[in-house]
């Protein structure tokens, strides 16, 4: 995303020869053959216990900290308070099933389908490219979230609406990362293909595809989250009372802090399964890229 | 480029001859003007549709409450006319919401449906959570440069930071630290550090080998080197990270108006006017949203230009 915002370089150097760029490499691990399963088992250690830790110290800061100050339970509950609570709110699953996948879901493929869309005919169309692109580089400095209301006032209270913003939402980043992926090509990759004597389609499917493939993830992972914002803001201005925002909104009226927190946490876990779910992804449909290469 | 042979040069519009400035300026309007233009043309086009769409489905709807013959009368471009002219749309023009802007725009700052106070209030919530989530970004980026134990148990966190959806913790920040500035302001720094910390941890390790032997040549120490070195190489970086973490603080405060309840900023006027379904005015608020969002992005642009003379691609 960061490069994305010089938007001449994009355009004009059609090929740049960093096809890695997205990711950045990682160091390479020195493994010796016979060491390679403690190895890895160090490694899954150093990876896993130190973030562990500090979460440990989190939770225990947090409980300890409420309990030492006496702040009252509508102020700030503890972590054991959400925890007793969460499992006793009885239309937290249909709420989280209502806004994942009848809002944030609609949304975040119609909205990084049509961005997918749009970056192919950019790349196919030189002057479609440069007259969407100066706007997609635009957008990134507007708070495009400010429309929630607008799709509110134009598609009404249910999911449309919401799958609406969401879709807006996650139109640019997707039509940014995508048409970069699709055109940050090796030349000797090209060449090849063409003393293959590949035709346009073959290119895009058997190359400029696949190579846009960690690209495209990037933007995924970035909507993916944008995705959850855009349906639960757009719950704050209307729903038919369902939904986690809904929720959240309706609860934090009662001061019910306890409920609002749960959702709070549920409303994480499914920010965070969906970003791991499309690392698991990526890493199964690039599987041959250099930033996964490393360590085999 | 010229070893670019796939269907980009079936497509590769025709490029005017680049003599002279005469050339300079018929290709930079072939190239940059035209297709923006189409664009924009083509915008236009489908919200005048969409707004003809939109508030002919709601006017239709209302007459045949209101007086069903009177309605069934006009003829389609007589209904069209009107759907494009009602002063209660579902979806105002681009001409409606503009002069709407316009107006709240010229208002005198003090008068009550005046925009500027609420802009201003919104503003200087961005700024402070900008300015907040750069301090917190950068002292990360430099701890996470210095400790590769806290890169290990911290660096998680801050990716996970980002995916998890923020406005669910709105109402909660606000319960807990009270409504008001401090609130949205701490709300805008969350949305603000994480590109400035990553990229400013990328700037203060981007400095070539060759630079530290140098240094140590120099017998210089630990803060020569950081100060002197990993800093000036790391600004760049850091620009880039600052300036879409300015939009992202822009974001931040606008979020925690909507889910607040409190009284001031762009969010909540979004939110009042959403109430009252003042649709015009939704959008020319959206109008201002997105000036002020320009403005601010705009502004770290002119900064980086002062700061980052060096840097190659900010000069050309």
């Amino acid at each position: 995303m960061s490069e994305a915002m010089r938007d001449d370089t994009v355009l004009d150097a059609n090929i740049a020869v960093d096809a890695s760029g997205a990711q950045g490499i990682m160091a390479p691990t020195e493994s010796v053959a016979p060491t390679r399963a403690y190895h890895r088992l160090a490694q899954g250690f150093v990876r896993i216990v130190p973030p562990a830790v500090v979460f440990v110290l989190i939770l225990a800061f947090w409980q300890f900290g409420v309990k030492a100050l006496h702040i009252p339970i509508y102020a700030l509950p503890t972590p054991t308070d959400i925890w007793h609570t969460l499992p006793t709110i009885s239309e937290l699953p249909a709420d989280a099933r209502y806004t994942t996948f009848n809002e944030a879901l609609p949304g975040f493929i119609i909205g990084s389908g049509l961005g997918f869309l749009v970056a192919v005919i950019a790349m196919r169309f030189r002057f479609v490219a440069r007259g969407v692109m100066p706007y997609a580089v635009i957008s990134n400095s507007i708070p495009i979230i400010g429309m929630a209301p607008i799709a509110v006032a134009l598609f009404g209270f249910d999911w449309q609406s919401k799958a609406f913003i969401v879709a807006v939402l996650t139109f640019f980043p997707m039509v940014i990362n995508a048409y970069r992926g699709l055109t940050s090509l090796d030349l000797l990759s090209l060449q090849l293909m063409r003393s293959y004597a590949a035709n346009g389609w073959e290119t895009f499917y058997k190359l400029r595809l696949p190579s846009s493939l960690p690209y495209v993830f990037n933007a995924l992972k970035i909507n993916a989250t944008l995705a959850m914002i855009g349906a639960i803001i757009g719950e704050y201005f209307g729903s038919p009372s369902v939904g986690l925002g809904n929720y959240i909104h309706n609860e934090t009226g009662m001061l019910a802090m306890p409920e609002v927190w749960s959702a709070v946490v549920v409303a994480c876990v499914i920010g965070i399964s969906a970003y791991l779910l499309l690392v698991a992804l990526e890493r199964w449909l690039t599987s041959w890229h250099i930033s996964y290469r490393s360590g085999r | 480029m010229a070893g670019a042979v796939t269907y980009d040069e079936i497509s590769e519009f025709n490029v005017a001859p680049s003599r002279g400035i005469q050339g300079t300026l018929s290709r930079w309007i072939v190239n940059r003007v035209l297709p923006v233009a189409t664009i924009f043309i083509f915008l236009i086009v489908v919200w005048y549709g969409a707004a003809a769409y939109f508030n002919w489905h709601f006017l239709n709807v209302q007459s045949q409450d209101v007086n069903p013959q009177a309605w069934h009368r006009l003829s389609l471009a007589q209904q069209i006319q009107r759907s494009l002219s009602t002063s209660t749309p579902t979806l105002p023009t681009p001409v409606q919401a503009l002069g709407d802007f316009l107006g709240r725009v010229e208002q005198s700052p003090t008068s009550d449906t005046a925009i500027w106070s609420d802009l201003l209030w919104t503003v200087r919530a961005a700024v402070l959570g900008f300015l907040l989530g750069t301090l917190i970004g950068v002292i990360l980026a430099v701890l996470f440069m210095s400790s590769r134990i806290l890169t290990q148990s911290l660096m998680p966190y801050v990716v996970a930071s980002q995916t998890i959806p923020i406005v669910a913790l709105v109402p909660a920040i606000m319960i807990t630290l009270g409504l008001g500035l401090r609130s949205e302001v701490l709300i805008s720094a969350y949305l603000a550090f994480f590109s400035i910390t990553i990229s400013t941890y990328k700037g203060l390790q981007s400095v070539q080998p060759i630079a530290f032997d140098l240094m140590r040549s120099y017998a210089a120490n630990p803060w020569h080197v950081f100060f002197k070195l990993r800093l000036p190489a790391s600004l760049p970086f850091l620009f880039t990270g600052l300036k879409i973490g300015v939009t992202a603080s822009l974001i931040g405060a606008i979020i925690a108006e909507m889910g607040s309840g409190s009284s001031r900023g762009l969010g909540q006027v979004l939110v009042a006017e959403s109430t009252y379904s003042q649709n015009i005015q939704l959008w020319s608020t959206m109008i201002a949203a997105a000036s002020l969002g320009l403005a601010l992005y705009g502004a770290v642009v002119i900064a980086e230009r002062l700061f980052v003379r060096w840097n190659v691609e900010s000069e050309s």
